[in-house]
């Protein structure tokens, strides 16, 4: 009986592959916005807010990771992160940074947070004429936006990161493959890092999962509704966006090779990064399930910021955003916060 | 052993000797040596045909990739500068604005200061005007 199920089993995961394969990606990123900045390849996008709850008092920036599509912040009605805030009250502006080209291939991380963040949260900030905002960031973009907001504090308000990793000796798998990177090798001057070589590493990530999945795009495949939702998690998963290998050798060599983020042994173009500065306040939020950035690697951020607290979730890496723990749980907390730490 | 039990029995067993093949994989140096001289590799294959399409292209009298690359850094620098020039503006324009508030907000002050001084005069005009005369002053030498 046992191995009849197997091959049953077996036999959906096949049917998932040629539905993943053969099934049209849905569109994306469609929730009506305003493009209020745009520069080199980074564009900033403004959500309004819904009139018909009460306005927030201050913008919510919003900083995704390099190596993923901003529409991950807004996937599709009703699993939209922007549409979610905005629908709270919320301006919302989502930094997309956009897809480096090979004249990109020298923009270091100085570049990203002190010339492309630090323009766009000034603009944003005169855009929604207010005196400053609430920096969000996700995954790397958390980490990017706790960096930026050691070194540029000016017009940041508070600061909510989630899943963004700190402590780079417990980054688990991913850490284990990077760490021993000859990175000026790999990434040489006037590279990118490749697409083609980021999404079998992050399959190797979760070897099992990245098959196993399949099984679930069988199950969906029944109904438009859960397909669609499905595939749209498979292009989050599928479309990587290339890194600027300038970036790509400092990022990896401070964080998972020689982790001195936490200890402020990172200096970006003269300044060192001291996130024991970041005086306002911080809700570090961590995924229990979360292998691509866990626990212990989030987590510290919330011990050495003074005005820090920690928020675990039960649930993994992307499902925090687009699962249904995001409306029911994330955004709602995300508004909470935003709306006590407004000045 | 139920059918129960056994049910996903070689499948799961599947997962979980490939999960431990992975962990094992991952703590071999050699493995992940592997993957890194993957990625080395590959930039270097990519650097050689770009350098032999280069050659090529120059010999042809062609503009190649790396002109273009370089028109293209050319163009983001200057886009760098303009930012930089249109935030300086539009500070200037916050300095600006703010001044102008502020001469209005003084201008306004020193019209109410103005107002209050000519009430004062013509309230003292007034007391004035209802008293006598007052005695001529005597002359200083007597």
């Amino acid at each position: 009986v046992g191995s009849l199920d197997d091959l049953e089993r077996v036999s959906r995961i096949q049917r998932g592959m040629w539905v993943a394969a053969a099934s049209p990606r849905p569109a994306v990123g469609t929730t009506p916005h305003e493009i209020v900045h745009t520069h080199d390849k980074l564009v900033v996008r403004y959500y309004a807010r819904s009139p018909e709850v009460p306005a927030a008092s201050l913008p919510v920036v919003i900083v995704p990771s390099l190596i993923n599509r901003a529409w991950i912040c807004d996937l599709e009605p009703g699993r939209s992160l922007v549409d979610g805030l905005a629908r709270l009250g919320h301006d919302v502006y989502l930094v997309d940074w956009g897809v480096p080209a090979e004249e990109d291939a020298d923009e270091d991380v100085g570049y990203h947070l002190l010339v492309l963040l630090h323009n766009s949260i000034r603009r944003i900030a005169r855009h929604a004429q207010r005196p400053g905002v609430h920096l969000f960031g996700y995954c790397m973009g958390g980490t990017l936006a706790a960096m930026y907001a050691a070194l540029r504090p000016a017009l940041v308000r508070s600061l909510c990161v989630l899943a963004a990793p700190v402590r780079f000796s417990e980054g688990g798998r991913f850490r284990e493959l990077v760490a021993p990177l000859d990175v000026d090798a790999a990434f040489p001057p006037g590279s990118l890092v490749p697409v083609e070589m980021m999404r079998p590493a992050f399959q190797l990530l979760d070897p099992v999962g990245s098959v196993t999945k399949f099984e679930a795009v069988e199950q969906a495949s029944h109904d438009e509704a859960a397909l669609r939702r499905t595939m749209v998690r498979e292009r989050w998963l599928e479309e990587n966006v290339p890194v600027s290998g300038a970036f790509a050798r400092e990022f990896i060599r401070h964080t998972y090779q020689q982790d001195v983020l936490l200890e402020g042994g990172w200096e970006i173009r003269g300044e060192r990064v001291d996130l024991r500065k970041i005086a306002v306040p911080v809700r570090v939020v961590a995924c229990r399930r979360d292998f691509v950035a866990p626990l212990a690697a989030v987590a510290p951020l919330a011990e050495v910021v003074p005005q820090a607290t920690l928020e675990v979730l039960e649930t993994g890496h992307i499902g925090v955003v687009v699962g249904a723990a995001g409306p029911r749980r994330f955004y709602p907390l995300l508004d909470q916060f935003f709306r006590e730490t407004a000045p | 052993m139920s059918a129960h039990s056994r049910e996903g029995d070689w499948l799961k067993q599947w997962e979980q000797s490939l999960a431990k093949w992975w962990d094992t994989a991952l703590e071999d140096p050699a493995f992940v040596r592997g993957f890194g001289d993957a990625l080395a590799g590959r930039a270097q294959v990519r650097s050689s045909w770009e350098e032999g399409m280069e050659r090529t292209l120059d010999q042809m009298h062609m503009p190649s990739k790396r002109d273009v690359v370089r028109l293209a850094r050319i163009a983001s620098l200057l886009e760098d500068r303009l930012v930089n020039v249109e935030e300086q503006l539009a500070e200037m324009n916050t300095r600006l604005d703010r001044m102008e508030k502020e001469a209005l907000r003084a201008r306004i002050d020193s019209a109410e200061v103005l107002i209050r001084l000519e009430e004062q005069l013509r309230a003292l005009h007034d007391k004035l005007d209802g008293r006598p005369a007052p005695p001529a002053p005597r002359s200083r030498r007597g």
